[in-house]
């Protein structure tokens, strides 16, 4: 049996431990998911989140990927709860130009150390992209999801979600070359 | 920025295939490893794989301890934040009136209740046919009255055959319990008599009045000396 299964069978117990080991795995993920799109809302609805992954843990069979992938449904069943009372997709959108300057891309490995750098990068990627190809980038980044995992959560086909990925990284290259980043 | 422009930019970022993609989101490809255009790319996906920790983690005991709240087999397990602080919070106030419920007919089965609850819930349970324990006396004399009701004092008052001290006595006796000593002491006022001090307590009089239709001049003789001097009760109808 796996580590990772030690961990469920006992989070399933109530083990502090072990919920402790799931908590670090899902929720700062589900916060950053969140809040590139809904900031102000980012903990509130991360930890309804886990929450519900808790309640649910008692009917969840597979390993740690599967488990990412099922809890991040999870996560994107409550954005859509949040979005649909709000009704927009963004609630500050910023100009990436912008973003790219305040941002100081030169310094990114360092910021990368920060909250502040994830926050920055996060902020860029859903201020330069489309809402779906920043939800695909996000899913596949923050969330460490495969495509097939990523078009089973957004409902779109695996082809669909290879051309968005495609795009994003394309367009976010174009941002980052545009601002005379890259020498 | 032009077409042109565009044009530029994008001959200077390669095309990659799916495999180079998946790595890159994956970060596994070191910025500096990156195909042209894809450096700053590598670090930015970089940067937001590595979701801050120890400001979302110093809360990790509180959410650990609701998620074990959402788990207990008692909890409510559909829909909603179950575990969030503002329902937790109505639950209690759910037990706490549940308790009440169910804790006060108990304590009142042991006679342990003040005295005053005591007899409510005697009262309240006696109507329903459960026995519970009342207090010995009444917590005021209304309640156990012998004649509670002004209807009775006033039957008395319009039927009887008794006329003067002794209807007065009657009446007092009746509305007292027999507490009263209306008639036994002292004699009746003068005709023309009257209380010695203004008082404000004229309780009773006006119904001792109307009960005997005006002929209970003895009961004022009674209250006098009962209230040292300071009732009023009766003077007019001496």
């Amino acid at each position: 049996m796996s580590e990772f299964q030690d961990v469920l069978i006992a989070a399933r117990e109530g083990e502090g431990w072990a919920l402790g080991r799931l908590f670090r795995l899902t929720y700062p993920r589900f916060v950053c998911y969140v809040g590139a799109v809904a900031p102000a809302d980012a903990e509130d609805v991360a930890a309804d989140a886990w929450l519900d992954v808790a309640r649910g843990l008692h009917r969840f069979e597979g390993d740690e990927q599967a488990f990412r992938a099922w809890a991040f449904t999870i996560a994107r069943r409550r954005l859509l709860d949040l979005r649909r009372s709000r009704a927009r997709r963004r609630t500050d959108p910023v100009d990436p130009g912008e973003l790219v300057a305040a941002g100081g891309a030169g310094n990114v490995e360092e910021e990368a150390m920060t909250s502040l750098g994830t926050r920055w990068a996060i902020r860029l990627i859903t201020s330069s992209l489309s809402p779906d190809q920043a939800e695909v980038v996000i899913l596949r980044v923050i969330g460490q999801l495969g495509v097939d995992e990523v078009a089973a959560i957004m409902g779109k086909r695996r082809g669909t979600i290879r051309v968005l990925q495609h795009r994003a990284l394309r367009r976010l290259a174009q941002v980052l070359q545009g601002e005379g980043v890259t020498p | 920025m032009s077409d042109w422009d565009d044009l530029l930019y994008d001959m200077r970022i390669a095309k990659i295939d799916d495999d180079t993609m998946d790595r890159l989101l994956a970060g596994h490809i070191d910025p500096d490893d990156a195909p042209p255009g894809y450096g700053e790319v590598a670090r930015i996906l970089q940067a937001a794989s590595s979701p801050p920790r120890g400001e979302h983690l110093s809360r990790e005991v509180e959410h650990v301890a609701a998620a074990r709240r959402v788990m207990s087999p008692g909890s409510a397990s559909i829909g909603g934040a179950g575990g969030s602080p503002s329902r937790h919070r109505r639950a209690l106030a759910g037990l706490i009136v549940t308790g009440a419920l169910l804790g006060i007919p108990g304590l009142a089965a042991a006679n342990a209740l003040p005295d005053p609850a005591q007899h409510a819930v005697s009262r309240v349970f006696d109507k329903v046919g459960i026995s519970v324990p009342d207090t010995p006396q009444a917590p005021t004399a209304s309640i156990d009255h012998p004649a509670s009701t002004g209807a009775e004092i006033s039957s008395i008052a319009t039927t009887t055959d008794a006329t003067g001290v002794a209807k007065g006595a009657l009446i007092s006796s009746t509305a007292s319990g027999g507490k009263s000593q209306a008639g036994q002491h002292g004699s009746a006022a003068t005709p023309h008599g009257s209380a010695p001090v203004a008082t404000p307590n004229t309780g009773g009089t006006g119904t001792a009045d109307t009960a005997s239709g005006g002929a209970a001049d003895q009961g004022t003789a009674t209250a006098d000396q009962h209230s040292g001097g300071r009732s009023a009760a009766g003077s007019g109808n001496a």
